[in-house]
């Protein structure tokens, strides 16, 4: 069941994403909850959901910005949504961008915790450092296919 | 590449295209081109067009549509960084009409009544400029999720994603400012995309098609707000499915006046009067039939209804 977050709970969500991002965020749009996602919308959007929920069987209300709240794991939109509160940011080089874009983990620097990844001015995603890796959170079907397959 | 089309549809062909009948089959044989929309909620079109002419692309925008281009390109199109981060939509430029046809605008509350795969639903995001509301509507479980990935990938957060029979609609209360009914079909159209497909076509699919749509239609006419626009489009060629449906919204509400549809570039034929021994309104001349041959693309019925 999709839920529309009060004023408080949206604090609260802001709060959690700054430990994230490591940068005080601001949330302009509205925030909905449905299990572990988290997506924005605009307010037309949430007073929709709140008044018609009931009559309408809803797949996904606005913008999925969080995969996975207590993961943080941030779809590559939620990235480019958030993107001026990361404090963490990696430029990734052509063949960088194309592993990544094709499920790959990025081998770490001297990162730690939430990353941004850009290549030239475009936001690529995000992704959490585990023993010296970049986890990749490219979804499967968004997953660009090599050549053979 | 050859298509053999069965007798009865040859038939049927000369009888519908007339002297025109050899320009629809030698069209009808060739691929379509690649044309991409440039998703405007995430990119500029001159940036894009920029980015992509740097890497060898030969871009063209289409005369009809400043925002949407033709391209070529040794890239796989769906295998590029541009489309990995939702710049572009690949879609057949016939099938970009309906939401501009509906004249849809920031702010507005619009339902896409069969939404799957999400090309109209994020174009109309894109011209509502993520403001109001689009309800994005699909019957089919397994369509949603291409729904939902190119929604999400283009950026949108205007959408609601329901999944019902389009039927649903008319038992709500709530009302829309346009309605898109991109109705399931006999997709005659697509024939240069699915060359294989005129031996499913036959006169009972065609009939079978259009009492379905009848009903998306009634529905769909019942929710708009007075004033209100519904685009109902098919990419098909069947006057069945076209002006038999459009004539039977008319026949039933006094409400419902056909509209004309103003698009500046775009070669279109004038919806048919008559069908064999059906007679059809004089104002469905408004309605415009694309044919493949008309602007290399697929084929196309687009009506625009206005709610009294």
């Amino acid at each position: 069941m999709i839920r529309v977050l009060g004023r408080k709970e949206e604090k609260q969500f802001a709060r959690q994403l700054e430990k994230s991002t490591g940068k005080a965020v601001v949330v302009s749009d509205k925030i909905l909850v449905d299990r572990k996602e988290i997506c924005i919308g605009t307010r037309e959007v949430a007073a929709f959901v709140e008044h018609f929920g009931k009559q309408l069987r809803i797949e996904q209300a606005g913008l999925l910005v969080v995969v996975d709240e207590k993961k943080g794991v941030f779809s590559i939109e939620g990235a480019q949504v958030f993107a001026p509160f990361f404090v963490q940011r990696r430029a990734l080089n052509d063949g960088e961008v194309q592993q990544w874009m094709r499920g790959v983990d990025i081998p770490a620097a001297d990162e730690k915790g939430l990353v941004l990844l850009s290549y030239g001015n475009d936001i690529v995603g995000a992704g959490s450092v585990k023993e010296g890796k970049i986890l990749n959170t490219v979804p499967k079907e968004r997953r660009i296919k090599s050549a053979a397959e | 590449m050859t298509i053999n089309f069965p007798k009865p549809m040859l038939e049927r062909y000369a009888q519908l295209f007339g002297k025109e009948l050899d320009g629809f089959l030698a069209c009808a044989q060739e691929p379509l081109p690649s044309v991409i929309r440039v998703n405007t909620l995430k990119v500029a079109p001159e940036q894009l067009r920029a980015r992509l002419e740097a890497r060898g692309w030969i871009v063209k925008p289409l005369p009809f549509y400043a925002d949407a281009f033709r391209v070529e390109t040794e890239e796989t199109l769906g295998n590029t960084v541009e489309h990995f981060l939702g710049y572009y939509y690949v879609q057949d430029a016939a099938s970009m009409l309906p939401p501009l046809v509906a004249d849809v605008r920031p702010g507005m509350v619009v339902l896409d009544m069969c939404a799957a795969p999400g090309s109209k639903t994020t174009e109309c995001a894109q011209l509502m400029q993520n403001t109001g509301i689009i309800i994005a509507n699909e019957i089919d479980k397994k369509r949603l999720h291409p729904l939902r990935f190119n929604v999400q990938r283009c950026g949108v957060k205007n959408a609601i994603i329901v999944q019902h029979s389009g039927l649903y609609f008319a038992k709500q209360l709530m009302e829309f400012d346009r309605i898109l009914v991109d109705a399931p079909c006999s997709a005659e159209g697509t024939i240069r995309k699915d060359p294989g497909l005129p031996k499913y076509l036959s006169e009972n699919l065609f009939h079978r098609m259009s009492v379905l749509q009848k009903e998306l239609v009634h529905a769909a006419f019942s929710r708009l707000k007075a004033g209100g626009i519904l685009v109902y489009s098919t990419c098909t060629f069947a006057p069945e499915e076209n002006e038999r449906v459009v004539q039977n919204l008319l026949n039933a509400r006094g409400d419902a006046e056909l509209v004309p549809i103003q698009l500046e570039g775009l070669r279109a034929r004038p919806g048919l009067v008559r069908w064999k021994d059906e007679e059809f309104s004089a104002d469905m001349k408004h309605a415009l039939r694309i044919y493949p041959q008309d602007n290399d693309t697929g084929g196309f019925f687009i009506a625009k209804v206005r709610k009294k």
